[in-house]
């Protein structure tokens, strides 16, 4: 019996011996963990399991997504916050997360505690009606709209939501009332404007590109601040030609944030990492694959665009009655 | 012709050696998760879909179809043994497949079960190879007063779920309903229900309710009875259904096949609605609905049928104009996506040979699942003579699982747990839990739909009534309740004239 203990004893200790070789070696030395606040198969998923699959080759280490979904992102931030900052584990969003999402929960974290690192693609979105709809542009319908105040409606994932709150500020600074139909998602109100339910709806290029080539879906105006320069939709125009650039303001960076107490090496390293992984060509390729927009910033841009996001959706939030306080 | 050509060909992409692994895989993991009790088709898909990005797009397909449609065969099989679902599209197959067992019918069950999924989604296939593109297209009109109205009908199938008091039903419903209501308001946005809790924004999830209602619920019964359980013990009569088992279920499979099919369809439907509503309808239309409940065989054939022909519905708007019906197919957008392939109107033509392989392997898929779930029946009904004590803390280890890997959250195997003892007093004072499952489910399709309509209509009801989809449904539902209605009352003056006769 006791040689059994000595023996295991033995095996226990040495063990960890073999953690010393680990405890002076340079991060990172095990898989890094990106938390992702949605389901797998969306457009966020899918950009962090591309840069999964193309950020190893400069960082080392496997880089593996564990979908956290619940709460519109704080299950997955809640996570992250409260564990250890050694920089394995983090967390992907756009910055509407920390502009709007949090001022209109009451969040049992501070969202603070986040810092951001890096943003490599945006999200774009627009207004598109069916192909047969009367209306060639966007000022057609604006026309439209303003005659006709809460007969143009428009379907939407939510809202509160930065695609709802975009459009809708588009549509009050242009002046026209509309009816705005909430939807659970891009499916849904893809199938709602293809039904004739609604008359137009704020979708994105990815989920409608198909439609575009049948000509079933036409887009009158983009949310950014750049054409798309491929693609069947560059002649629509965007929300800065047309003269509404606050409204670009909210245009969501997807990209990742760490615990604010992680050290300034490992952050430099990720944000390295990051940076070559969106040089790497086979991201651009894997971002268009998925139809949105890679676009690379660095930390102080994202600290910028969550301010921004701030001044201009927090008034919208206000009135819309979302906004909670602190 | 052209169609048969495609036929072919899309056979040759299935019969593949690597289409063919991939196939047998999908369709064994998915009859496996069915089986256990927990861990559920969305789950496992999530899990597997990484995997698939470094194989080609069409054995991906293949896979994770074959690990949906699969997991609707293996669900039936603790249902209808132990009276607890493997996931929650078979737990109504509890309420008279695990009667069916009691008597020592547990193969007729399982047999009947695999012979109607296999009926179902061989049909299912066909239905997508023929009918899919003006189906869509179909599908597309319904908008939200056209939903109100399935579900409105969904609705008043509520009662049909439970062999006792039509009160306790209804409070169940209600209770259901009530449920449903945690969480963020649809429209508004803003919380109902939370208690401040990060937990309970997105709601109480099903799988958590039903493994708590149905499976801890069962196992805490059971552990009440000291006695040795003499009903299982009985001869286990016969492997498989008989010709008189055959005749009753044939109206059964078909109506569930076409029920689940149409569901499948249309955005939105999922097999847990299909498999609620199928055993509703055929209670409704049985000549003899008090056998329902106490072990009638159409009230797992239907059911089962149904849940099936759903998942091959559900290809349907995915394949024609990529629009994921159901969370299952928002996951295989995804794996399409990552591979550069767009599901949408143009699939059939830039893709074929994924289309046409992936049904080819759906018809290959089928058959090899009832090459295996045919034999094992008499292995499964072994199942039934493991001593409870083992049985039991196996089966709550594979709930507590299928719990948390809903989202990686122990709150929800908090919430198993009290749904457990809620259930077992459920049990205990005779209120039946499939009611408030449907209720459930169907409440907040229910809520959106009607203040999406009223939306639309700036708050006129007509709008139900002033677009004929909408307009027929609800008259049907209408119709139901009334002559509900009107029977009970003839039954009630049959029954006062009667007293009177006799005094």
């Amino acid at each position: 019996m006791w040689r059994k203990v000595l023996i295991l004893v033995t095996l226990l200790v040495g063990n960890i011996f073999l953690i010393y070789p680990v405890l002076g070696a340079e991060y990172p030395v095990r898989p890094i963990e990106i938390y992702a606040p949605y389901s797998a198969g969306g457009p966020i998923d899918l950009m962090s399991r591309w840069v999964g699959e193309i950020a190893p080759k400069y960082l080392g280490q496997p880089v593996v997504v564990v979908n956290k979904i619940g709460a519109a992102g704080s299950a997955a931030a809640a996570e992250v916050i409260s564990s250890k900052p050694d920089g394995y584990k983090l967390y992907v969003t756009s910055q509407f997360f920390f502009a709007m999402t949090t001022k209109t929960q009451k969040v049992p974290f501070d969202p603070g505690q986040l810092t951001p690192l890096a943003n490599l693609m945006q999200l774009v979105d627009g207004i598109c009606v069916r192909g047969d709809a009367p209306w060639k542009t966007f000022n057609d319908l604006l026309e439209y709209a303003k005659k006709n105040p809460r007969k143009l409606s428009w379907a939407h994932s939510g809202r509160g939501m930065v695609g709802h709150v975009s459009i809708l500020l588009l549509f009050r600074k242009a002046g026209a009332e509309t009816l705005d139909v909430p939807y659970k998602g891009p499916a849904e109100k893809l199938a709602a404007l293809l039904g004739g339910h609604v008359d137009a709806a704020s979708l994105n290029y990815a989920t409608c590109a198909d439609h575009i080539k049948a000509g079933k879906v036409r887009f009158l105006i983009f949310n950014t601040d750049r054409r798309y320069t491929q693609y069947e939709v560059s002649n629509v125009p965007t929300t800065v030609e047309l003269g509404y650039a606050d409204v670009a303001k909210l245009t969501p960076y997807i990209g990742f944030y760490i615990h604010k107490d992680t050290p300034e090496e490992v952050r430099r390293t990720l944000f390295d990492t990051f940076k070559k992984t969106y040089e790497d060509p086979a991201f651009k390729k894997g971002i268009e694959k998925i139809g949105d927009q890679p676009r690379f910033d660095g930390p102080e841009f994202m600290k910028e665009s969550i301010k921004k996001g701030e001044e201009i959706a927090l008034p919208m939030l206000k009135e819309l009655g979302l906004y909670v306080e602190k | 012709m052209d169609i048969l050509h495609s036929i072919f060909y899309g056979f040759s992409v299935g019969i593949e050696p690597t289409n063919l692994l991939f196939c047998f895989l999908g369709v064994l993991v998915g009859t496996l998760i069915g089986v256990l009790p927990g861990i559920g088709p969305i789950g496992t898909i999530s899990i597997l879909l990484p995997l698939t990005f470094r194989i080609s797009p069409v054995s991906a397909i293949i896979m994770l179809a074959g690990v949906y449609y699969g997991s609707m065969y293996g669900g039936s099989t603790t249902s209808i043994l132990v009276n607890i679902p493997g996931e929650a599209a078979s737990v109504v197959t509890c309420l008279d497949g695990y009667e069916m067992a009691k008597q020592g019918r547990a193969g007729p069950a399982l047999g009947i079960a695999a012979f109607g999924s296999f009926i179902a989604g061989t049909l299912g296939i066909v239905g997508l190879m023929f009918v899919a593109a003006p189906l869509a297209e179909l599908g597309l009109r319904f908008g939200p007063p056209e939903y109100f109205s399935v579900i409105l009908f969904g609705m008043t199938l509520i009662t049909y779920l439970s062999h006792g008091s039509v009160i306790n039903a209804l409070i169940m419903g209600a209770f259901g309903i009530i449920l449903s209501c945690v969480g963020i308001d649809p429209i508004h946005g803003s919380p109902r229900m939370t208690f401040n809790t990060m937990q309970l924004w997105d709601g109480v999830d099903l799988v958590p309710i039903a493994m708590g209602l149905f499976g801890v619920s069962e196992i805490l019964i059971n552990v009440e009875q000291t006695e040795n359980l003499e009903i299982l013990k009985t001869k286990i009569k016969s492997f498989f259904p008989t010709a008189a088992d055959w005749i009753k279920s044939k109206g059964a499979i078909l109506r569930g096949t076409l029920l689940g099919f149409l569901l499948g369809v249309l955005p939105g439907g999922n097999p847990i609605i299909a498999s609620f509503l199928s055993y509703g309808l055929e209670k409704r239309i049985s000549k003899e609905p008090e056998k329902f409940g106490r072990g009638a065989i159409e009230g797992v054939a239907g059911p089962e049928s149904a849940n099936n022909s759903c998942t091959s519905g559900a290809f349907v708007p995915l394949f024609t104009l990529g629009i994921p019906s159901n969370a299952a197919m928002a996951l295989m957008f995804g794996a399409l996506l990552i591979h550069g392939i767009r599901p949408g109107p143009f699939l059939l033509k830039d893709h074929p040979d994924l289309f046409w392989g992936v049904i080819s392997s759906m018809y290959i898929g089928n058959v090899m699942l009832l090459i295996l779930n045919l034999p094992l029946i008499p292995m499964w009904v072994q199942v039934l003579k493991v001593p409870r004590r083992i049985l039991y803390p196996i089966i709550i280890l594979f709930c507590i699982i299928g719990s948390y890997c809903v989202k990686n959250n122990i709150f929800d195997v908090v919430t198993m747990i009290i749904f457990g003892i809620l259930g077992y007093l459920f049990k205990k004072f005779e209120y039946e839990s499939a009611p408030l499952i449907l209720a459930f489910v169907l409440g907040p399709m229910l809520e959106l739909n009607l203040r999406q309509s009223l939306i639309l209509s700036n708050g006129s009801f007509l709008i139900f009534f002033k677009r004929p989809i909408s307009a027929v449904i609800i008259i049907i539902s209408l119709i139901f309740i009334a002559s509900s209605l009107i029977s009970l009352f003839l039954k009630r003056k049959k029954r006062n004239i009667q007293g009177e006769l006799i005094k």
